[in-house]
């Protein structure tokens, strides 16, 4: 059978495979990115660019916490759903920053490069970053609208001082976004990609804007505004800095059923139209595969490297290519988007002729009582528990719901019939 | 053995998570000290040790020491459903990292003299019944004085529950140290001596103990009545050795159990062989100890039937088998000999065969004729269990079963009236600290409720 082609079309680049390294610290410097390039990445976009960081400001620390299934302690941290942070900025100059770019992008021609950039909203500044970041030969540019770093609540990037206040960040106003795509292209002609925050009321909307304005892609999306947690002895947020914290960035595996929902929604829209980057909790080639299936052309990982470092390339893309070869794919743009067309936007759209019952395996039944616990309480009170620790679903009260599948320890210990079937 | 807190503590917080969580969890109802092990475990679970160490230690006064030495593949391990499913959880590592990691976190502070209780957990028979603690509206009653014989596991636990209770408590224990038997007898390599002593200490320091009284000696039933005690608790334990009507018992070189377990000074002895007679976890412990100190030395164990009947915990024996303890079963010791300057030379045995079933469901066993053989051994080391001093019970007037036990009934009530008895001295063939801790529970909660349905006319 022929080997799958990994490549993908972005920003009229044809990438060799669709992982991308995200803008976050993991492509804070040349030499990281030519790392991961070497590793099999197919490209990467850079850590935003700003102005700032000349003023040599140091980053805040410490930056990162876990959050946890359970509590927020920080001895406990094997049951991560994700990680927030607060403020990063790159520790060298500007113009160290962008010759190290270039200097990738030189020795890494068939690599996409995109070099990302953010400002405050001032027209001048961020002219004279596109001019810099363009003149690195980079194949794109990524406006990055969507760290709230002009806004209210200033987290994760680097504009602390003297920002100019608009009420929101870019990302969250139209009438900003337009300006600074327009600005951007009075300046380039390289592709732009926007990356669009998710803390808006309508993420269609604002990608449309995006689209309008002539952007080339979205990135989807941002990290999420959250709150880390506290500390119950101290009483002292998490993470803290000198006993206080702020609000932070959430990512990681947590994000991805939510940024799934945010591409499929750009994706069904017809009249957006553009590439698609999927940022969000990508952890090993499973989600990845899914994000391509809703639609997103290329996939940024970043809290994954950031924990397990870029040698997950191989797996990505080892469990890529074994998808398509089970699917018969000859190439991702096969199956880019093919998703959408089985998810309807809401359940009245479903058809109430399934009908299923739980049954219970009595041999793999292991009579923990979970699935009793979890009906009684959280369901349809349709399955019995005997003093002997046996489970039994009464047919008539059973609806299907599958909580008690959800709760098994067991697999396949509790399966579905069809309902019609089993009462005749 | 005293492993690092940090390395245990991802691979104790993986462990909490593989618990199912079961419905009507077997463990719950099979922890004699009433511990709701299923949610401390839960708790753990959720990385909240804080909940977890309280949930143990407010039914447990010697939680952490049973997270060290409890029988838990006898108790709350027994019918753990995890088991089906690969291993069963392990229980008793989580008590002794969820008391570790709080403590380490909190600066060594416990729950155990944090607050009044209300309710207890008991379990009887494996059914757990939350006992409420009367609130009597006459508050002299509460100020009834308690004497408790005895400062072990039992005698510590009713004396805390009770002071918590509002009752004023006063411990008589006959050695210089409280503890009882976790401080004479438990061998070093179950828990580390220092770490049992701190626990003790810990939980001492909260009562008043009156240190070298020693019932039937110091102290009487009948004259402690004249000092003005409402109720005596006694929780003496039993200390006298099974003996072994054996020749040459008399000769160098021949011990009983605690002169192993207890004293120190058998360890300058030179040993090269030596046999341990008995099967029982007192054995076991002997065994372990005498190898713990001389790992060159060949120890046997002689018992008369199989590793079947053996009444050691599972787990102990296995313990044994891989520290190397050699058994020699179905095999009777019929005499000890010396040499000129009696010292033991070696061990005479005979093989048995299993016979008839007796009433304890075990095989007896008939001597194999001719079939005699010898160990050569430098100490002989009788480990056959403990029983009550009969005959100091029966003159403080009271009335004990055949095997010399302290006949209770269901409330922990002996015959003379105002006195209790648990622990060891009641026997029921379950001599571990949690059972001590289960007796003392009861003992703290059916004091209390003979004193406050008392009423004013008493005392």
């Amino acid at each position: 059978m022929v080997k799958p082609n990994l490549e993908v079309e972005f920003c009229n680049f044809q990438c060799e495979n669709p992982f991308l390294l995200g803008a976050s610290p993991i492509s804070r410097n040349g030499e990281m990115i030519e790392r991961a390039f070497q590793m099999g990445w197919g490209g990467a976009i850079t850590k935003s660019v700003a102005l700032e960081q000349d003023l040599k400001d140091c980053s805040l620390s410490p930056r990162f916490i876990n959050i946890n299934n359970g509590g927020s302690n920080t001895e406990f941290n094997f049951k991560k759903i994700g990680m927030t942070n607060i403020d990063f900025r790159i520790d060298k100059s500007v113009k160290d920053t962008l010759d190290s770019f270039a200097k990738v992008k030189e020795g890494f021609p068939h690599k996409f490069l995109a070099v990302s950039i953010k400002s405050e909203y001032k027209e001048r500044n961020w002219k004279k970053l596109a001019t810099l970041a363009a003149n690195t030969g980079a194949d794109a540019l990524e406006l990055c609208l969507s760290c709230p770093d002009s806004g209210k609540d200033n987290f994760c990037c680097s504009s602390s001082r003297g920002y100019q206040n608009i009420g929101q960040s870019i990302g969250q106003n139209e009438y900003a976004i337009k300006n600074v795509l327009k600005w951007a292209r009075e300046v380039t002609k390289l592709p732009l990609i926007v990356k669009l925050s998710p803390n808006v009321s309508d993420i269609k909307k604002i990608a449309h804007t995006a689209k309008e304005e002539g952007a080339k892609a979205i990135a989807v999306a941002n990290s999420f505004k959250s709150i880390s947690g506290f500390n119950l002895r101290t009483l002292e947020p998490l993470p803290t800095i000198e006993g206080i914290s702020s609000v932070a960035g959430l990512t990681g595996p947590a994000l991805k059923p939510i940024v799934l929902y945010y591409v499929s929604e750009i994706n069904k829209e017809r009249k957006i139209d553009l590439d698609i980057s999927a940022v969000g909790g990508i952890s090993c080639a499973h989600d990845a595969i899914e994000y391509l299936l809703v639609g997103a052309n290329t996939l940024q990982i970043v809290t994954e490297v950031m924990w397990e470092g870029f040698g997950i390339i191989d797996e990505l893309r080892d469990g890529l290519e074994r998808f398509m070869r089970y699917h018969n794919f000859r190439s991702v743009k096969d199956f880019i988007g093919i998703g959408n067309r089985k998810i309807k936007s809401s359940s009245k759209n479903l058809s109430r002729n399934q009908q299923l019952i739980s049954n219970i395996n009595k041999e793999k039944c292991i009579g923990c009582g979970k699935c009793y616990i979890a009906c009684r309480d959280g369901g349809y009170e349709a399955i019995l528990f005997s003093q002997e620790r046996v489970s039994e679903v009464i047919l008539d009260k059973c609806v299907g719901c599958g909580l008690c599948q959800i709760v098994c320890p067991v697999p396949d210990a509790i399966y579905y019939t069809n309902k019609t079937t089993r009462r005749e | 053995m005293r492993d690092k807190l940090s390395e245990r503590i991802k691979g104790s917080f993986i462990e909490a998570d593989r618990c199912l969580n079961c419905w009507d969890a077997p463990c719950d109802s099979n922890c004699p000290a009433g511990i709701n092990v299923s949610s401390f475990i839960r708790s753990l679970s959720k990385g909240d040790y804080v909940s977890a160490a309280e949930i143990i230690e407010r039914e447990n006064p010697f939680g952490y020491i049973c997270g060290w030495i409890c029988p838990q593949e006898a108790l709350c391990q027994k019918n753990c459903i995890a088991k089906q499913l690969g291993s069963a959880i392990d229980i008793r590592s989580l008590q002794r990292f969820a008391i570790d990691i709080f403590r380490k976190n909190y600066k060594g502070n416990t729950f155990l003299n944090d607050y009044k209780v209300d309710k207890l957990n008991i379990n009887i028979d494996g059914k757990n019944h939350i006992e409420n603690i009367s609130k009597i509206p006459n508050h002299n009653q509460k100020r009834k004085k308690v004497a408790i014989i005895g400062a072990g596991p039992s005698g510590l636990t009713t004396g805390l529950f009770l002071l918590k209770m509002g009752y004023q408590v006063v411990i008589f224990e006959k050695e210089q140290l409280a503890g009882g038997r976790i401080t004479h007898g438990i061998p070093d390599f179950r828990i580390p001596r220092e770490v049992s002593l701190a626990e003790i200490e810990s939980l001492s320091c909260l009562l008043k103990i009156e240190y070298e009284k020693e019932l039937g000696k110091d102290i009487n039933i009948s004259t402690l009545f004249e000092e003005g005690f409402s109720v005596i608790y006694l929780a003496i334990g039993k200390w006298k050795e099974y003996s072994l009507d054996i020749k040459g018992s008399n000769l160098k070189g021949f011990f009983h159990a605690d002169n192993i377990l207890i004293d120190n000074d058998w360890k300058e002895i030179q040993y090269q062989n030596a046999v341990v007679i008995g099967a029982g976890n007192v054995a076991m412990d002997v065994a372990r100890a005498l190898i713990e100190n001389n790992k060159k030395s060949n120890v046997y164990i002689v018992y008369r039937r199989t590793s079947k009947e053996m009444p050691a915990w599972q787990e102990e024996r296995e313990n044994g088998w891989e520290e190397g303890v050699i058994f020699q079963f179905l095999s009777l010791p019929v005499e000890i000999v010396g040499d000129r300057s009696a010292n033991v030379q070696m061990i005479k045995c005979v093989r048995t065969l299993p016979g008839e079933m007796d009433i304890t469901a075990r095989r007896q066993s008939d001597i194999l004729k001719g079939y005699e053989f010898n160990i050569p051994v430098d100490m002989v080391v009788t480990a056959l269990g403990y029983q009550p001093d009969h005959k100091l019970l029966i003159y403080q007037g009271l009335i004990v079963d055949k095997k010399g036990f302290v006949l209770v009934d269901e409330n922990l009530k002996t015959n003379i009236e105002n006195v209790f008895a648990g622990g060891d001295i009641i026997g029921k063939g379950r001599s571990t600290v949690v059972h001590a801790v289960a007796d003392g529970k009861r003992a703290a909660i059916n004091i209390d409720k003979y004193l406050s349905s008392r009423g004013e006319n008493i005392g």
